[in-house]
């Protein structure tokens, strides 16, 4: 982002570092030149809240799926998927 | 300590403690016995079989992507280099068969990611302004129904787009470990998810406006 003292930042430039700003990782003055455009440019503070909400949603959506039992997955595994695996190598060789 | 790249929960196998029990195993993995595969699988099938069920969602698929990677990996035993503990490259190995399974069963078509980015002006401005999204999505959908909805638009990416996202977002690597996994640099992965996740704000973007309705 190219900065002077007086003028913002356009849109497209903060769009372009948005994934940086939301992971924390926009460094100063960067941050400080993001948050003066958002205070002037209710679009950009609309697309931020909906990016922000994109990636919440995306999370929660592709998590909703994963099964009860993965619970108890994460020890040993089933028996059937070691003589399967096992089958399948002999099978190769 | 060498860095896995996963900061999900699943990967809590400390690195160094793994090393040595790993090098062991190894060495009996390269002399062919038979009962050091069985145990390979026997420690490692559980975590991995977990990480294929979130990814794939079908329990066949990932029983089948699982079988896959571990023949895929006996196959490559010997370019093993150690640099990260078996647990961690057999991991990625898992998760590289279930995106090429993702990519080979897509149910969707893909939509091209450069329609869905942000357009603008030539002063920067975007050409069409954003709108505030309501809390909910129009309709008042309910929730598993607004979580099938939203996998679908993930599924409309193109790949290289829908897979860093599962990556970061469902398998839960960093940037680094999706780099590693996919075989590309940190900077790609980076392009990759910024445009991810704007093509998905604008696939999502009608059903939490007024111009959903």
């Amino acid at each position: 982002m190219t900065m002077t003292n007086h003028s913002y930042i356009t849109c497209k430039q903060l769009i372009d570092f948005i994934l940086e700003y939301v992971e924390g990782t926009l460094a100063e003055p960067q941050r400080a030149e993001f948050e003066r455009h958002l205070k002037v440019c209710p679009s950009c503070v609309a697309y931020l809240e909906g990016y922000k909400r994109t990636i919440e949603l995306g999370r929660a959506a592709l998590n909703a799926r994963i099964p009860a039992t993965d619970a108890s997955a994460e020890g040993m595994a089933p028996a059937g998927l070691i003589e399967a695996v096992r089958a399948a190598r002999l099978r190769a060789k | 300590m060498v860095s896995s790249g996963v900061t999900h929960e699943l990967d809590s196998t400390p690195e160094h403690a793994s090393t040595a029990a790993d090098a062991a195993l190894l060495a009996r993995l390269r002399t062919g016995e038979d009962a050091a595969y069985d145990e390979l699988v026997a420690t490692t099938g559980g975590r991995l079989l977990a990480v294929a069920r979130r990814m794939l969602g079908d329990e066949q698929d990932a029983q089948d992507a699982v079988q896959e990677a571990y023949l895929s990996a006996f196959k490559a035993l010997e370019r093993f280099d150690g640099r990260s503990a078996l647990g961690t490259w057999l991991h990625r190995i898992a998760v590289n068969a279930c995106l090429m399974r993702l990519r080979y069963r897509r149910r969707h078509p893909a939509r091209p990611v450069e329609d869905l980015l942000p357009q603008f002006l030539e002063d920067g401005h975007q050409r069409v302004s954003s709108k505030p999204w309501r809390p909910g999505p129009a309709g008042g959908i309910q929730a598993d129904e607004l979580h099938e909805l939203i996998r679908r638009k993930i599924e409309e990416l193109p790949d290289q787009y829908r897979e860093v996202v599962m990556l970061r977002d469902l398998v839960g690597l960093d940037t680094e470990g999706a780099a590693e996994v996919l075989g590309v640099s940190i900077s790609a992965v980076k392009t990759r998810l910024q445009r991810a996740r704007q093509a998905l704000r604008a696939l999502l973007d009608p059903y939490f406006t007024n111009d959903g309705e």
